[in-house]
């Protein structure tokens, strides 16, 4: 039985993206309004002259470095020193055509991002190859200038993605003695920590850090974390003020006031919750925009359309809002951009598999969106139990059994996750022809089902041990079908429901083949 | 600028034979070169068969200035860069200093029928330019020249270090070339301990297109010495910089660096643009490297990474620094400049061979 996605809890916790990404979207920004520096006025006339007096490529050159030093704006006479260089390429070198075309503002054709549009390609041997070359091209900067912090954290990132956790951890280690008090060195760190199960050093180093007391981009993870540990925080108040200031741009506390309004939330103060959550929405970025969209689930006065922000790789958000709009084939492809854009997450790949198989019945998609989680979650039980529903369902009992044995090997597995391990193991016995055991393992995830009192998994335990049972014939099948039409319990929920109709037409198929009454 | 040329004495020098002795046979400059509220126009002059570099300061430039200046103020500053940068000649005399280009005469010229015909002057050794107009960045074979001139800028520098002068406006048109060697020019913008130069109060006195990253976060070292040797240090890396990939090290690492952390949009602290700094600084050492001969790559790309190392206070040679004693004292970096010459000379000859 495929584990659902579920988002109970949703904290604001710091995106790990790659340092390119987090610096376009401002995250890196310092959160002062006016810089307290004294700017000088640039001169750059001499150059000009002097460009205009001698015309040699060192002099253009001279001339652009002079430019592009103190941001001036480009001219007649910088464009004729910049086009000076590219018609001499022969007598210049490659920086200085390279800050040529720059000002000119020609593109050139090097990329360097990996960039992935689609899942299978991120499955694809290939583009494990591509984050390779990545490692190594990093490692070879830092065995030159073994001083940068930002070289160790995008090392850690690629790892991460590989799921080699230990060298990311190590790596990501070294980027914090390099630059403890770096706000994208602890957030990446923070949030690596958070999605590998490491709260607790996750909190403490950013609890401990001395700019957390005054950063609000540290201070709103800080704020995050110990609500997901279930704490209090000591930042809270100076939060308030920060977001009630008007000292602060919106946009440097977005999370911040996404962080006090989930707290303001969860204790059931909506009003206040509400006041934060606005303040959040008035420069949102991807994450207070998906954590505004979660409290819109379970606030009504909280109205979020995620459409109406202009919000860059805000996947999250409106892979959920088409999630809630019943829109399933947008919210799967929104989830697949999810993924590729955080490709160590687990969250968007279970989010992905769970569309495809409640709503879509595309086992090969869920397959698909399971075998990328797993790729930086190599052992993720969830993750592990999906595909191999998704493999049984689509003829590969042998190999589904695999991927559920190391579910049961894992000694770290949660009692919901052995529950529908237990009803996957049912369904690849079914599936292999060992009904008695098939029959047993999916009781046994219904027994546990029901001493954990979990309703939504009792339910799909059920809604999928019938399902086998007609696909073998059962002739109490109608007698199942007339139970589960009568439950009350999977009439509120649109996976169950349905997952229920499936089962119901997958019955009448049957019945009518065989001319067997329907129910 | 050029208004006026006719009523401009320092503009009508030429022909006209000085009371020092010197002849003016060509007027270099087709306008007025300025820095600052300094204004100056540039001759060829012969005396006893040699051809110098005369530097006729334009005082008629007072009238010039805009309502809100001081007239007082600026004649001051312009009479204080003159005075300086004579006695700091004088002062470097019977010093050692072979590597840097001194004032050789100095007098002063009235031109009658001018509104001000005072026109004070320097004399200094004719160069065959500066360093941008030698450079050919596709001839491979100029590599010995210019790690050559590299190394007697770096000599010239250490010279000036020496004696407690920092020049602090090292760049590519300050560097005087003549047949066999390489000169630091212009040492207006420089400061000694021991002289009141005009710019002793200024915390970087030099270029801004070339100053080192911490200036323009705002950041410096309160410590006269270490703050100014810190910035030759950087600015001697750029022209190294400069003289292989062609653009200076302000230039390259601006390139790499994602705008919102440029010092014209960045509204935090040094403090916190650090660790992009030095990303941007690890990038801009790699394509730096791009532009080097393979067997001089690893040796140079060092030299620049300790010479501009954007964070000062870990700037200059590891072995200094390492050790306790001055960290940008520029000996070591003379000495593999000096062997990395060498090296290169041989190459040469051997070629020839």
């Amino acid at each position: 039985m495929a584990i659902f996605f579920s988002r109970n809890d949703r904290h604001v916790i710091p995106n790990f993206r790659n340092f390119k990404k987090t610096t376009e979207l401002g995250e890196l920004d310092s959160f002062k309004k006016l810089s307290t520096r004294q700017i000088f006025i640039p001169n750059i006339i001499d150059y000009k002259n002097e460009w205009e007096d001698n015309k040699t490529v060192a002099h253009a050159a001279d001339l652009l470095s002079a430019v592009i030093t103190n941001n001036v704006k480009s001219d007649k006479v910088i464009n004729e020193a910049a086009n000076f260089i590219l018609e001499s390429s022969k007598f210049s070198t490659s920086s200085q055509i390279d800050l040529a075309k720059r000002i000119l503002n020609i593109e050139d054709a090097k990329i360097n991002a990996i960039n992935l549009s689609k899942i299978t390609q991120f499955i694809e041997t290939n583009n494990h190859s591509l984050i390779f070359d990545k490692i190594r091209e990093l490692k070879k900067s830092i065995l030159k200038f073994n001083k940068n912090p930002i070289a160790y954290v995008e090392l850690a990132r690629y790892y991460s993605i590989i799921g080699q956790i230990e060298k990311a951890n190590y790596n990501l280690q070294i980027a914090l003695n390099l630059s403890p008090n770096n706000r994208y060195v602890i957030r990446s760190l923070v949030r690596f920590l958070f999605n590998y199960n490491d709260i607790e050093q996750a909190h403490d180093i950013v609890r401990r850090n001395e700019r957390t007391n005054f950063d609000p981009w540290l201070m709103s993870a800080e704020l995050a974390l110990s609500t997901a540990r279930n704490r209090g925080s000591k930042f809270v108040k100076r939060g308030i003020e920060i977001v009630t200031s008007d000292k602060y741009h919106p946009h440097s506390y977005t999370e911040l006031a996404s962080s006090i309004g989930t707290i303001e939330l969860l204790h059931g103060n909506f009003k206040k919750s509400k006041q934060f959550f606005n303040a959040s929405l008035k420069s949102p970025n991807d994450n207070s925009l998906a954590q505004a969209e979660w409290a819109s689930e379970r606030d009504v006065n909280i109205v979020v359309n995620p459409a109406d922000f202009q919000v860059s790789y805000d996947y999250e958000a409106q892979s959920m809002d088409f999630y809630h709009k019943a829109e399933w084939e947008q919210a799967a492809r929104l989830a697949e951009d999810w993924f590729i854009d955080m490709p160590f997450a687990k969250a968007p790949a279970l989010f992905g598999s769970h569309i495809a198989i409640a709503f879509l019945d595309n086992n090969k998609e869920s397959a698909n969106f399971c075998r990328a989680g797993l790729i930086s979650n190599p052992n993720d039980p969830q993750l592990l139990n999906n595909l191999a529903y998704s493999l049984a369902n689509t003829g590969k009992p042998n190999e589904a059994e695999e991927y559920i044995n190391k579910v049961f090997n894992n000694p770290t597995i949660g009692e919901v996750t052995k529950l529908c391990a237990y009803a996957t193991l049912g369904l690849i016995n079914y599936k292999k022809g060992n009904i008695d055991a098939g029959r047993y393992n999916y009781q046994k995830a219904i027994e546990e089902a029901r001493l954990l009192k979990n309703a939504e998994y009792l339910n799909l335990a059920t809604i999928n041990y019938v399902k086998e049972e007609i696909l073998v014939g059962n002739p109490q099948s109608g007698d199942f079908i007339k139970m589960l039409k009568e439950n009350k319990e999977i009439d509120v929920r649109k996976d169950l429901s349905i997952q229920r109709k499936r089962v119901e037409d997958l019955f009448l198929s049957r019945t009518s083949q065989k001319g067997i009454p329907s129910v | 600028m050029d208004n006026n040329i006719s009523d401009n004495a320092a503009h009508n020098l030429l022909g006209k034979v000085l009371k020092t002795g010197w002849t003016v046979i060509e007027k270099i400059t087709k306008r007025d070169n300025s820095t600052g509220s300094f204004f100056s126009i540039c001759y060829k002059v012969e005396k006893e068969n040699e051809i110098c570099f005369l530097k006729a300061f334009d005082f008629s430039k007072f009238f010039s200035i805009s309502e809100s200046e001081n007239v007082v103020d600026v004649m001051s500053e312009m009479i204080e860069a003159y005075k300086y940068e004579r006695d700091l000649s004088n002062y470097c005399k019977n010093k050692h200093v072979t590597k840097v280009s001194f004032v050789k005469d100095a007098g002063e010229e009235v031109l009658k029928g001018f509104t001000l015909g005072i026109v004070p002057y320097l004399i200094f050794d004719l160069a065959d330019g500066d360093v941008r107009n030698k450079l050919d960045f596709s001839n491979k074979l100029e590599i010995a020249w210019r790690l050559r001139s590299i190394h007697n800028v770096a000599v010239g520098l250490k010279q000036l270090h020496y004696i407690d002068v920092s020049h602090q406006d090292l760049k590519p048109s300050n560097i005087l070339v003549f047949p066999t060697t390489s000169k630091i020019g212009d040492l207006g913008r420089s400061v000694a301990r021991k002289l009141d130069s005009p710019y002793k109060d200024s915390i970087f006195s030099g270029d801004w297109t070339y100053a080192p990253p911490e200036m323009f976060y705002g950041v410096y070292d309160t410590d006269w010495q270490r703050r100014v040797f810190a910035t030759d240090c950087y600015l001697l890396g750029s022209l190294i910089v400069f003289y292989f990939s062609g653009i200076s090290m302000s230039a390259l690492l601006t390139k790499h660096l994602p705008e919102n952390f440029t010092w014209g949009q960045w509204k935090g602290t040094f403090d916190e643009v650090k660790g992009y700094l030095l990303e941007a600084f690890s990038n801009a050492t790699t394509e730096f490297s791009t532009s080097l001969p393979e067997q001089f790559k690893e040796e140079l790309c060092k030299l620049v990474e300790r010479l501009c190392y954007p964070i000062p206070e870990n700037r200059g040679h590891l072995k200094n620094l390492t050790n306790g004693s001055n960290q940008y004292n520029l000996e070591r970096f003379v000495s593999s400049l000096d062997l990395l010459a060498r090296k290169a000379e041989l190459h040469v000859i051997s070629q020839k061979k």
